[in-house]
């Protein structure tokens, strides 16, 4: 019974801690311009993640090591340092995004500015990675996120035609109102937010500061194959809201405050609370995933004590390169940049950066001196290749198609 | 200097050089050129008035629906910022970036008085009398400055 309780929790925090601002935000813009024709991105991000998480979790607890730090030993200090540049820098691009995600959520709550709301996120986040234990961390932000199933529920409240949503999603075609780039420029976008490089590290160091062992790869499969296929679910009914309410009155989200319309539409305000402590939470659980995961690529790529279950003051500079990363976004943040703009491009930068992170994931996990008997098998390795070439190619086409389609305005 | 630190610096600088080419050039107002700012206002004022429908039927706070009026009064001025670059040398140039611009003006002064009432609807419920009163007046408001910017975008060739 206790172990069925568990493979729930970790399958409910699975869903409530796919979604983050980059997804919200993505899945938005994209559902209020393209309808659900790029739904099909969002199956192929979430079987790519399912994928390479899988991968790394089984590195870990096979080797009883976090990915990255097996990544810095077999690859050596050179491509280790590659894949650190470019995880760390996307990491501190997501880890601004989602505070200013919490504080534009606060926002929508209270009217208040969110830079007023900046500095007690960044406190509230530090706090918790300081003084909360990783399991209770994980699974209060992940059970609270699961709130955002309120997109669903609006979904059917909307009471849209599912004929034409489906026609969109099975049938994909760029209306006369849109480019083909900024249609594959957000295919791009879509695909990076699903595969964020931070959701690998972070679940490979979580198995670590869990204390995974082989026997608990199953429930971790679970988790992992139930999880996100319905975070993904979520994902796309996040965009599937947009283009029932949004896209027919001719509005292109920009904003956290018409992210939320079509729930309020559907809903009224018990659905736009639910909806608001939603976001708060996914992005809180974001926030603190981000910049632990930047502490844990940095103390593995350097051999410091790491982890959260070690007291702070035995892992001080893992703590301090985290506080470090934190006072970064929030600096950013204070210059007045918009924060759904850094989230938008952390997104597209993040596929630029995915051959650095996903090349070595399997490379390792082909690794008989790390893995013994649980290195790839023939298909994984065969969907891992298909995935390494669609990686390659998004991450060529990014650049070139950011120019020539404006960033896809 | 090695040959990769020259072959670096001849990059750089053609670089540098097209950097400049382009933020010198303005562009100059047209259908092509007016068509993603005149978009993007049209998007901010059908949004902010969908907040203000929202608001009315009680289905959305104040704190939500001011906050989306305030965003949206953000994406006017961004757009208005853009068109204020725009080179005009010719007089029917000049005169339609002063239509548009007119027309982004009566938008932002709409979205601002949408944004006043609905930050005050916060204490009262929206349902009230005069609640609904000065949302209708707002809500007409938007209405009028988004009729007269489609109808411009229209005359443009703007679809």
């Amino acid at each position: 019974m206790k172990r069925l309780l568990g493979v729930a929790l970790g399958i409910l925090t699975a869903i409530g801690g796919f979604v983050d601002i980059g997804d919200l935000v993505t899945n938005a813009v994209v559902g209020s311009r393209f309808g659900l024709s790029l739904a099909w991105v969002v199956v192929i991000g979430v079987l790519g993640i399912c994928l390479f998480a899988n991968m790394s979790g089984r590195v870990a607890a096979v080797s009883g090591r976090a990915t990255f730090e097996v990544i810095r030993e077999r690859m050596g200090p050179r491509a280790g340092l590659a894949n650190l540049g470019a995880s760390f820098l996307i990491n501190l691009m997501t880890v601004t995004a989602e505070i200013g995600g919490i504080a534009l959520a606060l926002q929508l709550a209270s009217g208040v500015s969110y830079m007023l709301w900046v500095p007690f996120a960044l406190l509230a986040v530090w706090l918790v990675i300081w003084r909360v234990k990783f399991s209770i961390m994980e699974n209060v932000t992940g059970l609270v996120g699961l709130s955002l199933v309120v997109f669903a529920v609006a979904l059917f409240l909307l009471k849209p035609d599912w004929g034409a949503l489906a026609g969109q999603a099975f049938t994909p075609s760029v209306s006369g109102e849109e480019s083909v780039g900024a249609y594959w420029y957000y295919a791009i976008a879509l695909f990076g937010a699903a595969m964020t490089p931070y959701e690998v590290f972070f679940f490979s160091s979580g198995a670590v500061e869990e204390g995974w062992k082989v026997k608990d790869l199953v429930q971790s499969r679970i988790n992992v194959l139930m999880g996100f296929p319905l975070g993904g679910f979520l994902s796309i009914a996040i965009a599937a809201c947009a283009a029932v309410v949004l896209l027919p009155a001719g509005i292109s989200v920009t904003t956290l405050s018409e992210v939320v319309l079509p729930v309020a539409q559907a809903g009224g305000q018990l659905a736009l609370a639910v909806l608001i402590l939603g976001i708060v939470a996914a992005t809180f659980g974001a926030a603190l995933e981000t910049t632990l995961s930047s502490g844990y690529t940095l103390a593995q790529f350097f051999g410091w004590p790491w982890g959260k279950f070690r007291r702070p003051a035995a892992a001080s500079r893992f703590h301090v390169a985290m506080m470090v990363v934190l006072l970064a976004g929030v600096a950013v943040l204070a210059t007045g940049v918009d924060p759904i703009l850094v989230t938008e491009y952390s997104v597209v930068f993040s596929a630029i950066a995915l051959p650095l992170t996903y090349l070595p994931i399997l490379i390792v996990a082909n690794d008989p001196q790390y893995m013994g008997k649980h290195v790839n098998g023939r298909a994984v390795n065969v969907a891992g290749l298909v995935y390494l070439v669609i990686i390659l190619v998004a991450s060529l086409a990014a650049i070139p198609l950011m120019i020539a389609t404006g960033a896809g305005a | 200097m090695s040959k990769s630190s020259r072959s670096l610096a001849v990059v750089l600088a053609l670089l540098a050089v097209i950097a400049g080419l382009v933020s010198g050039c303005s562009p100059r107002p047209s259908a092509d050129t007016l068509e993603g700012p005149a978009k993007e206002v049209s998007s901010a004022v059908r949004a902010a008035s969908l907040a203000v429908d929202l608001r009315m039927t009680d289905s959305t706070t104040a704190s939500a629906a001011s906050t989306a009026a305030d965003d949206m009064l953000g994406e006017v001025e961004a757009a208005t910022d853009k068109i204020h670059g725009f080179d005009a040398p010719t007089q029917e140039e000049r005169t339609l970036r002063n239509d548009v611009l007119a027309s982004f003006s009566a938008i932002s002064r709409a979205l601002l008085h949408a944004r006043d009432v609905l930050t005050a609807s916060s204490g009262e419920p929206a349902a009230s009398s005069d609640g609904q009163a000065r949302l209708a007046t707002v809500q007409a408001e938007l209405r009028t400055a988004t009729d007269q910017l489609d109808s411009l975008m229209t005359k443009a060739g703007i679809q």
